[in-house]
């Protein structure tokens, strides 16, 4: 039960930072022009809804099955997030810009404790010995 | 999760804590120093000369690497290079603008001049075998060069004949052309609605003169001569004492740093010397029954420190690397906010700061756990085998 309150609470409260980020914290470019980060930015509101929502599941289900499948996923959402910045959408060009600057170090930093939390949990409930609930 | 685990959990994150504190107050450190120490080496210019109520605007160009809109007659360079004393001198044309092909950032554009040049070419880090022509251009190191090797500024492409190296500062987001290709940029701006004063429109005006005086020769001698014989007022920066200027600067955040890393390491010994010392007297028992059993205390004592070691060399590893995480990506944003050239650390330098933070983290564990360790073992088992009340 302990283990599935914080480790449900820290994945929530990294999906909500994942919406904030680009959003407010280390807001993308403002500009009339929509560029490459604004896409990435769309698309990554999307990803922070899927982790808000699959927290949620993983605190409503006691089956530590199907909690380790969520964190199998949301490991996998972990490394779309940063993805979606370096290789599939893209951000501005240049290096100076708070894109560049500000959200994607705030990206890589969120991404990363989202996928060692949502990993380590995975491996753990899998390994943790005796069938059902928690 | 069994007593023993918790208890190294309770030992593994203040470790932790203090790893993280030190490498990223390390590596803010190192790149405050190393940008400075490379924007001071990028000036390269004894003296700057720039147009009369020009000087605090023109500071920035040291300070941040940041140039502005400010404009005299060509004469005064003319003037200068002649005079006797003068080792180098090589006058810059400074224009800002709106890049083309990213979202509203601004390019700091310089013309100058290859033949007297002695501050852009030494620090160019990628050569592309091209002529410097008035269609080729030297690009700052955070230009986006697409992969046919050219830029496009207002409509119009340029080779890139090379790259500047990083230096953490807005010179990395500057264009550098010859002044051949002033008149056809100018043009080009204008016609892409970009706004052009008009005193920039002339080709005969340039934004600044850096002098280089010759071994032997004072300065002041330089200045009053340059005084003497231009007709146009000006304003004189001298590097050196604004890089004074920049170096007191760098120190008060240095005296931050520094405290902060000095407090958290005092607070962690004091905190590892509690846990520590509550650990030992949970398990005292268990230590004399080792001894009993025929352990000598030094023996004891080496697993005891041995688990130490182990202990925080994991928690200072876990420090690290989210230090790594945080520290390197965050370096521009650290720099933009501190407004101070920042140069992040290459991976030799991340690897040296990862032993230096390891064996600090290491000695402070020891540190942490030695008094506890000798209390314990020290204590003769048909002591430590009493409970208490006994």
């Amino acid at each position: 039960m302990k283990n599935r309150v914080i480790i449900s609470a820290t994945q929530l409260l990294l999906g909500v930072l994942v919406y904030l980020i680009p959003t407010s914290l280390f807001a993308v470019c403002k500009g009339e022009m929509k560029m490459a980060c604004y896409y990435t930015k769309q698309a990554e509101i999307g990803l922070a809804i899927i982790v808000i929502l699959l927290s949620i599941a993983s605190l409503i289900f006691a089956d530590k099955k199907i909690r380790a499948g969520i964190s199998i996923s949301l490991s996998s959402v972990a490394i779309i997030i940063l993805l979606y910045p370096l290789k599939l959408i893209g951000l501005c060009k240049m290096d100076t810009m708070p894109c560049r600057i500000g959200t994607l170090p705030a990206r890589i930093v969120v991404s990363f404790l989202l996928f060692a939390v949502s990993a380590a949990n995975a491996v753990y409930l899998l390994k943790k010995k005796g069938e059902g609930n928690e | 999760m069994n007593d023993k685990s918790v208890q190294r959990i309770f030992l593994i994150v203040p470790i932790a804590i203090l790893s993280f504190i030190l490498f990223c107050g390390i590596v803010v450190d190192k790149s405050l120093a190393n940008g400075t120490d490379n924007l001071r080496k990028r000036i390269g210019a004894e003296l700057i000369i720039v147009p009369d109520g020009a000087e605090s605007e023109a500071k920035n160009i040291i300070i941040e690497g940041q140039r502005g809109t400010f404009y005299f007659d060509r004469t005064v360079y003319n003037t200068i290079s002649s005079l006797d004393g003068v080792a180098d001198a090589t006058p810059q044309f400074f224009f800002k603008s709106l890049s083309q092909d990213c979202c509203s950032s601004e390019v700091e554009i310089v013309f100058f001049d290859p033949f007297t040049d002695f501050l852009i070419q030494p620090w160019i880090n990628k050569e592309y075998n091209k002529k410097l022509t008035k269609d080729a251009v030297i690009a700052g190191s955070s230009i986006n060069v697409s992969d046919n090797g050219t830029i496009k500024i207002f409509g119009r492409e340029y080779i890139v004949a090379a790259q500047m190296a990083k230096t953490g500062t807005s010179l990395d987001s500057s264009v550098y052309f010859t002044f051949e290709a002033q008149e056809t940029l100018l043009k080009d701006a204008e016609g892409k609605g970009a706004f052009v004063l008009d005193e920039q429109k002339s080709t005969s005006v340039i934004s600044s003169v850096f002098i280089n005086i010759e071994k032997g020769r004072k300065t002041e001698d330089i200045i009053k001569e340059i005084e003497a014989k231009s007709d146009i007022k000006t304003d004189i920066i001298y590097p050196k004492k604004l890089d004074e200027a920049m170096s007191s600067s760098l120190s008060e955040i240095y005296t931050a740093l520094h405290v902060v890393i000095i407090i958290s390491v005092v607070l962690i010994v004091i905190i590892l010397f509690c846990i520590n010392y509550y650990i030992m007297s949970d398990r005292k028992r268990e230590i004399a029954l080792y001894q009993m059993l025929g352990a000598s205390r030094v023996k004891v004592r080496r697993i005891l420190c041995k688990d130490t070691v182990i202990t925080s060399i994991a928690g200072g590893f876990a420090g690290v690397i989210f230090g790594t995480v945080v520290a390197i990506p965050f370096g521009d944003y650290i720099g933009t906010k501190l407004n101070m050239p920042y140069l992040g650390p290459d991976v030799t330098g991340v690897l040296s700061y990862y032993a230096v933070v390891l064996i600090i983290t290491v000695a402070v564990g020891i540190a942490g756990s030695l008094y506890p360790v000798l209390f314990v073992t020290n204590l003769e088992p048909y002591i430590a085998l009493r409970r208490e009340g006994d």
